[in-house]
């Protein structure tokens, strides 16, 4: 192949401006067993990535299948555990629960809550009986009234008396 | 039956994802796990892989996703993992090549592990697996010019550090 054809290809290669025909035109040139040894170092760039591209696994992979179930049997697993798990607890706690109430209640006598002691209303029906309580009532009002302005008048009465200071009497 | 055959076509190309997966993890145990993983995701989601034109871009789509994860995990986990990721990634064995000049081997290996990561995946996505700039930005979920720009980038670093490559 013409060397200058392919100087040309590596120039437009390394501005990666090359097609992938045109790349597999390299490939193969630098693969072939006649390379014009000017290329000689290059070459081994290209070698590499066929090297690479060679690649294989040797794994042996398991069907999807086959992985899910698997999955699904260690999820089960762990999920029977935490549910002995989860049992187990709430049965400590409803034991020492029911101890500590029969512990209490066998220690303590809860005493009798005191009746309380309801005031007595008198059902008043008849019209002048109610105006006589009204009365009385109003009575006991008047009288804690007259107490405070009997008390006011006191005071100013001693307002009044009171010499000015400066005034003449 | 439509799983096992959809189980089926993605195992002739289970030798892609697996030097996708080994390029992006370094680790060979990382890379089959992760192929196992993408073979459970096909099987679930067959379905929805009918649908698909580009399959096997899909796969190499989620060989992608899934190795991140893997990377991520490592670093949520273990910061010595990390350690032992690049450890592998740089002293991954050299491809078994015909050839008595093994400096300039070295220096080739050398230059394209130091890639920057999406660098390193779009030259292997182009260079050794043939993939075009389409199908490489579908994979990825780069721009057709966010490829063509890396991928120059990472053709321009090699051509400087085989700037002795003279020819």
């Amino acid at each position: 192949m013409n060397t200058e054809y392919i100087k040309g290809l590596l120039d437009k290669y390394f501005e990666a401006q090359t097609t992938i025909e045109e790349e597999k035109e390299l490939k193969n040139y630098f693969n072939s067993g006649s390379i014009d040894p000017r290329f000689d170092k290059v070459a081994i760039l290209f070698k590499v990535f066929k090297a690479e591209s060679q690649i294989e696994t040797q794994a042996k992979f398991e069907s999807p299948s086959v992985v899910r179930n698997i999955e699904v049997k260690k999820e089960a697993k762990v999920f029977t555990l935490q549910r002995y798990l989860k049992i187990a607890a709430a049965v400590i706690v409803l034991a020492l629960s029911s101890f500590l109430v029969v512990k209490y209640t066998l220690n303590n006598t809860v005493e009798e809550t005191p009746k309380i002691e309801v005031a007595n209303y008198i059902e008043v029906t008849d019209p002048d009986e109610a105006m006589a309580y009204t009365e009385d009532a109003l009575k006991i009002l008047a009288k804690v009234f007259n107490t405070s302005q009997t008390g006011v008048d006191a005071g100013m009465k001693v307002i009044d008396e009171t010499p000015v200071i400066g005034s003449r009497q | 039956m439509q799983n096992e055959n959809i189980i089926s076509e993605v195992m002739k190309y289970k030798d892609k994802l697996y030097r996708f997966a080994l390029k992006m993890l370094g680790n060979e145990f990382d890379a089959e796990d992760v192929v196992q993983e993408v073979l459970v995701k096909v099987w679930q989601k067959s379905d929805q892989l009918e649908l698909i034109d580009n399959k096997q871009a899909w796969c190499m789509t989620v060989t992608r996703n899934l190795s991140i994860d893997k990377i991520r995990g490592r670093k949520s986990t273990n910061a010595s993992a990390i350690e032992d990721y690049h450890y592998l990634t740089d002293t991954k064995p050299t491809p078994d090549i015909q050839t008595e000049d093994k400096e300039s081997l070295s220096i080739v290996m050398k230059t394209l592990n130091s890639l920057p990561d999406n660098q390193k995946e779009i030259i292997h996505l182009r260079d050794i697996e043939g993939y075009t700039y389409k199908e490489i930005a579908e994979i990825t979920g780069y721009s057709e010019e966010q490829v063509k720009v890396n991928l120059f980038r990472a053709r321009q670093k090699l051509k400087h550090e085989l700037r002795n490559f003279t020819y």
